[in-house]
């Protein structure tokens, strides 16, 4: 298999995105499934659900990648089934909102396709062998298993809660999804043709979702981003190398769940982290009650800050991390 | 420089814990695996080190949440120096 099959697909769904993005913003305004952009003077109404775009490019993406590579069918076929659970809950959340802790039980559905087929395909599909640095392949027979739920639902909820500002999403995960494909060229290069799907929607959703966002992700975007990347990386066994990647969002994550006491949804918040002042600039809430956030401590650190400056520290948060990530599978023994 | 405070900040918390991950993995591997045969026992064990470890980061990140907002909080109630 050449390179050029990889380049198609990354390239197909690039440009697919590019297209059906603005075709999706379109139809959610004729629907009137808008969404104030509160961090913008006049509280401008914008397109909500841009997370169909991602899923309409990456799917078609993942069926040209199994025709052209017809031994990845099996994982593809279980990418395309996580995917597919965790946006069909976002989406259902964009329509009509769940509670927190229903939205996060309902994302653990998406480790079933992962077990069905490693018990009925073993030989396509293998788990609980993550590489890791300086040691390589661990072989963890009760461990992985244990904590197997978390693995596609933890990335897709760590994703969804940093998903607060214009282009952190797509570009976090963009950031994830490179380090990742480099990671998959190191070890499994045909492997790597499950990651450009994901990758090229991002590249060619991102234009429309950053400063000033022109559609908005939605959970049925950022849920199914999370949960791609947590499932691409049970099947090619890069299960650290993702946890890296997601450092600042677990690390956003752990600290919302702790100070609000569990999941729940930013409307069933009494206080806000944040508090939006005069010219639009956020500032952190320096109430003791309020939730902490990786944001609200950004901004206790810096001081007042514009939107669109805040969401560039959360990217190059994520760059910080998808590096880390390209260095462990470096350190890692091929 | 002050604009990058908080990369700064966070940068360096996100570099060490993966140094800190990257070498319990290594202590895990040399102390638990190398030493205790494959049973439920080394699995605990094993679940208890990593367990450990989570929540030492947890509790640092949180007091260090704490400081930092109660920094900020001080600052915002003193108002703008002219």
């Amino acid at each position: 298999m050449g390179g050029y099959e990889h380049l198609i697909v990354l390239a197909f769904s690039a440009v697919l995105a590019y297209t059906v993005t603005p075709r999706v913003a379109k139809a959610m305004s004729a629907l009137k499934h808008v969404r104030p952009d509160v961090h913008k003077p006049g509280r401008p109404l914008v397109p909500y659900s841009g997370g169909i775009a991602i899923y309409a490019s990456t799917m078609p993406a993942l069926l040209a990648a199994a025709l052209l590579d017809t031994s990845l069918a099996a994982q593809i076929c279980v990418l395309a089934a996580v995917a597919s659970i965790a946006f069909a809950v976002g989406l259902v959340d964009d329509f009509k909102v769940l509670g927190g802790r229903t939205k996060t039980l309902l994302t653990l559905l998406t480790v079933l396709p992962l077990v069905a087929a490693h018990i009925a395909l073993p030989s396509h599909v293998q788990l609980g062998r993550p590489l890791v640095p300086l040691l390589g392949r661990l072989r963890l027979t009760i461990v992985y298993w244990l904590l197997l739920p978390l693995v596609a639902a933890g990335p897709a909820n760590v994703v969804n809660m940093l998903d607060v500002f214009n282009g952190v999403m797509p570009a976090t995960s963009l950031a994830a999804a490179a380090a990742l494909t480099v990671s998959a060229y190191l070890f499994e290069p045909k492997g790597a043709l499950l990651l450009l799907p994901l990758l090229g929607a991002l590249a060619g959703y991102l234009p429309y979702n950053k400063w000033p966002a022109r559609v908005l992700n939605g959970d049925s975007g950022s849920l199914m981003v999370g949960a791609y990347i947590g499932a691409v990386a049970a099947l090619l066994h890069l299960e650290f190398i993702a946890a890296v990647t997601l450092i600042p969002h677990i690390l956003n994550g752990a600290l919302v769940i702790v100070s609000v006491g569990g999941f729940k949804e930013h409307r069933q918040m009494k206080e806000r982290p944040v508090v939006v002042r005069e010219g639009f600039k956020l500032v952190a809430s320096s109430s003791q009650t309020a939730p902490i956030s990786l944001v609200r401590l950004i901004l206790a650190v810096e001081g007042p800050l514009e939107e669109k400056q805040v969401a560039a520290r959360l990217i190059a948060l994520g760059v910080v991390s998808s590096t880390l990530a390209v260095v462990s599978a470096l350190l890692t023994p091929r | 420089m002050s604009g990058l405070r908080s990369l700064l900040v966070f940068g360096v918390l996100i570099v060490l814990v993966w140094l800190s991950s990257v070498a319990l993995l290594y202590a895990i591997d040399a102390l638990i695996v190398a030493v205790v045969k494959e049973s439920w026992a080394r699995t605990v064990l094993g679940l208890a080190v990593f367990a450990l470890w989570a929540f030492s980061w947890f509790m640092a990140i949180i007091v260090l949440s704490r400081k930092l907002i109660s920094s900020w909080a001080r600052r915002a109630s003193e108002g703008p120096k002219t």
